[in-house]
């Protein structure tokens, strides 16, 4: 006997069809609950690799580290995994706005295992990206486990980051400020539940693991207003050493993709180089949070002249490892270079004007990585909320404000799209939900397809063809081949009313002469984006749809205005509730 | 309720493909298995209202091209079948016997039919004389036929149906049709046909189906659609 109940797809249930709130909450835990074991499983293998490792890190070769590091990481991905390098973030977004968030599940961990070899070997990296990215790939295959449509598994992408940001930094508001701003790119509350949950499971279970130990400590700070008006300044700078970073990041990739080595040699000379700097300057190896968590405390030792130099040093060692094809992402380096940023120019401060009495170096360390987090992710909330949280302290609210703005405005100025969107933007493929280019990108040709034309045939006469008119809610005719039933052309009646009311040419002109054989068409596979393009180009209202030199039907601006609208409520709608 | 998708598409007179991406998507409120999905009518006639839809679960495809000449009396004929002897005293008992034989009209419909076709006599009759009704509903797509059928109905006993000319009827033609548009073809084929005093003559003599069916389609060739093919 059949079970009234499929066990496998719960979306199905009875409970759970008209309303799925409560599924969503479920998986969403579980979701975080996973991703935040991703985190901490990361956390713990970085920190046993870097362990390993010490004691080789005097040794002259030691530069050589970060190049093994690399090309076994390049190797795993693009071997073993089969998968391209990259930061993670980029392709949870563009399978999220491509491909209804749909993840392979081999992406939950591979990322892990190669960033991993990355960053323990020195590589100048962050690990947050790769779990992001394994939480995402967590939540998209529990989704296809519970048989979900593409609108829960979007939500559960969304609760796999958030889980992962709020295990890494304890910080589960950040967690889900990040997922909604960063990931799914649209605040609907009904994404909201299941996020919030997954972030709190994320972090719960990082406490649970590991204890409530947190990258960095709180810290209580008096700020003055000559501190807040000071942050204006900060902000120039931190806008300026993100645009500095995502170009760099991106001149080396672009630079080492022209390199005809195999990947995994050209990440091996990238951590090469990152080697060689960190002889030098061992701050720069790594995700880093060792030197900031110094220079929070104000115990980071070096000079004014060197922290600028460390600030240089790291985008640069940065640039190397990810441009040159090491797994990682830029988050953990955006808060290295910002805190180095915040302490150079406080250092700066208290070296042109010593009688001021400035706030301690740990608030502008704070406030340069919220400048470069906001600057470079142009995720202003996302840099608030992750630093408010990280020092649980409301006292840094107002300098945070300012500097997060400006600096998100100054990098937008020159930088329209966000460090993670810009390939994406690029190539066309983000698709904000409830964005023109969503709906478009939704709508097929198929689904425009109007198919109440009367076909007429070449070898008709005018006499045959006036009957046809007259029945015709249309005012054009597709011509078609009697026998091959091949589409010939369009007969549109503006072209030929002269003549219909001519008694003397019905026997005499054949449907053949009158029709317009040089017509665009389109394809039924064609980008509906395209084919507006097109229609606007030539000023055309209709196009017809031919398939193997067959007519399907005719697409028209105006079948498209009703579906184009139809679509845009269906998308929008739990958006404007 | 469960419904397969293309009566979903059609319900809410969308195109197929699109229903199928937005469960894909999970934009509408169904759930799939294959072919067929399970919804609750309730949920989706509310999100329909709320995305300015509209939901009928007995709308029929629209027609894809003026069908004009494609609607043949005989066909119709066919459809609704010739009925001998059909009886009683006034005209609700004769459209209750001629509906009850009706084949292509669902049990459970006949009553909202006779009371249509009851309603509508009420308003004129439908008596056009020569001892002939064309009783019919107002409304004809609100029944849910899905091809346009006449039933010929012949009478056992000559009823007065407050005709034009005041003659008894003898023979009705129940029209039922998917669309008004349809109905007015339907009517026009068959006012040509009874403006014929042959084909009067010809109906005075109850003829059987065959025959009635043979005659039609000699009177309708003339009429009947040329070389003509649909997309």
């Amino acid at each position: 006997m059949r079970s009234p109940i499929s066990w496998r797809l719960p979306a199905s249930w009875y409970v759970f069809r008209s309303d799925d709130r409560l599924l969503l909450i479920i998986a969403g835990a579980m979701v975080g609950v996973c991703s935040g074991v991703a985190a901490v499983a990361l956390n713990q293998a970085l920190v046993a690799v870097l362990g390993w490792l010490r004691p080789y890190r005097t040794e002259a070769w030691a530069f050589l580290l970060p190049a093994l590091g690399a090309a076994l990481s390049s190797l795993f991905l693009n071997k073993i995994m089969r998968e391209g390098a990259g930061h993670g973030v980029p392709e949870v977004i563009y399978s999220v706005s491509r491909y209804g968030g749909l993840m392979r599940f081999r992406s939950s961990f591979s990322r892990l295992i190669s960033s991993c070899l990355t960053i323990g070997s020195g590589g100048s990296a962050g690990p947050e990206a790769p779990i992001v990215m394994s939480g995402s790939a967590i939540g998209s295959n529990i989704a296809r486990v519970l048989g979900l449509n593409d609108r829960q598994r979007v939500a559960l992408v969304g609760c796999g980051a958030a889980g992962a940001i709020s295990a890494i930094f304890n910080a589960p508001i950040a967690g889900l400020i990040f997922a909604m701003e960063v990931i799914l790119g649209e605040w609907a509350a009904s994404n909201l539940i299941p996020i919030a949950i997954a972030a709190v499971a994320g972090t719960e279970i990082s406490h649970l693991l590991q204890g409530k130990q947190i990258p960095f400590s709180h810290h209580h700070f008096e700020i003055g207003s000559i501190d807040v008006m000071a942050c204006i300044g900060l902000a120039v700078f931190t806008a300026l050493a993100s645009i500095l970073l995502t170009r760099s990041i991106r001149t080396i990739h672009h630079k080492a993709d022209g390199i005809r080595l195999p990947a995994w040699l050209r990440a091996a000379g990238g951590g090469c180089t990152v080697g060689l700097i960190g002889l030098y300057l061992p701050v720069v190896l790594g995700e880093g949070y060792h030197a900031i968590r110094e220079m929070m405390e104000g115990q980071f030792a070096p000079g004014l002249g060197l922290v600028c130099i460390a600030v240089l040093a790291k985008i640069l060692a940065t640039a190397l490892t990810l441009g040159s094809g090491g797994s990682g992402g830029i988050f953990a380096p955006c808060l290295v270079i910002g805190s180095f940023t915040g302490l150079a120019y406080h250092r700066a401060l208290v070296y042109l004007w010593p009688g001021v009495d400035w706030v301690q170096e740990g608030c502008f360390v704070l406030l340069g990585m919220a400048g470069l987090i906001s600057g470079i992710l142009q995720a202003p909330l996302t840099g608030i909320f992750l630093i408010i949280e990280i020092t649980g302290g409301y006292e840094v609210i107002l300098p945070l404000l300012i500097v997060s703005a400006i600096s998100t405005s100054l990098c937008h100025y020159f930088e329209p799209a966000s460090f993670y969107l810009k390939d994406l933007v690029e190539k066309g493929q983000v698709l904000r939900p409830g964005t023109d280019a969503r709906v478009l990108a939704d709508l097929e040709v198929r689904e425009l397809l109007e198919t109440d034309c009367i076909t007429v045939h070449p070898d008709m006469l005018l006499r045959d063809f006036v009957d046809i008119v007259k029945q015709s809610r249309r005012n054009l005719f597709p011509v078609e081949d009697r026998q091959t039933r091949q589409f010939q052309g369009v007969i549109y009646m503006d072209d030929i009313r002269p003549y219909l009311f001519d008694p003397l040419m019905y026997d005499t002109v054949l449907v053949g002469q009158l029709m317009n054989a040089r017509v665009a068409t389109v394809s039924p596979d064609d980008d509906v984006v395209d084919v507006l393009e097109r229609m606007d180009a030539d000023r055309l209202f209709n196009m017809p749809v031919v398939a193997n030199h067959r007519f399907l039907g005719m697409i028209s601006k105006s079948t498209l205005l009703d579906q184009y609208r139809k679509e845009l409520m269906v998308q929008t709608y739990h958006l404007n509730r | 309720m469960k419904l397969s998708i293309d009566q979903i598409a059609q319900a809410l007179d969308l195109p197929q493909g699109k229903i199928e991406r937005w469960i894909r998507q999970g934009r509408i409120p169904l759930v799939r298995h294959d072919t067929i999905c399970t919804f609750d009518q309730q949920t989706l006639e509310r999100w329909a209202l709320q995305h300015d839809l509209k939901f009928h679960p007995h709308r029929k495809p629209q027609p894809e091209c003026m069908q004009a000449d494609d609607i043949s009396l005989t066909a119709a004929l066919r459809n609704g079948g010739v009925h001998h002897g059909v009886s009683g005293e006034d005209t609700d008992a004769v459209f209750q016997a001629a509906v009850e034989r009706l084949a292509i009209i669902p049990a459970l419909s006949k009553p909202h039919l006779v009371q249509k076709l009851i309603e509508r006599e009420a308003l004129t009759s439908t008596g056009i004389g020569k001892g002939v009704a064309i009783p019919h509903p107002r409304e004809p797509e609100s029944l849910g036929v899905e091809s346009p059928a006449v039933a010929a109905c012949f009478l056992e006993a000559p009823i007065d149906f407050n005709a034009l000319d005041s003659r008894p009827v003898s023979v009705m033609f129940i029209l039922l049709s998917p669309s008004v548009q349809m109905h007015l073809q339907l009517l026009s084929r068959l006012s040509y046909c009874l403006r014929q005093e042959t084909f009067i003559a010809f109906l005075d003599r109850k003829p059987d189906e065959t025959a009635l069916l043979a005659q039609l389609s000699q009177m309708e060739s003339p009429c009947e659609p040329s070389d003509r093919r649909q997309p």
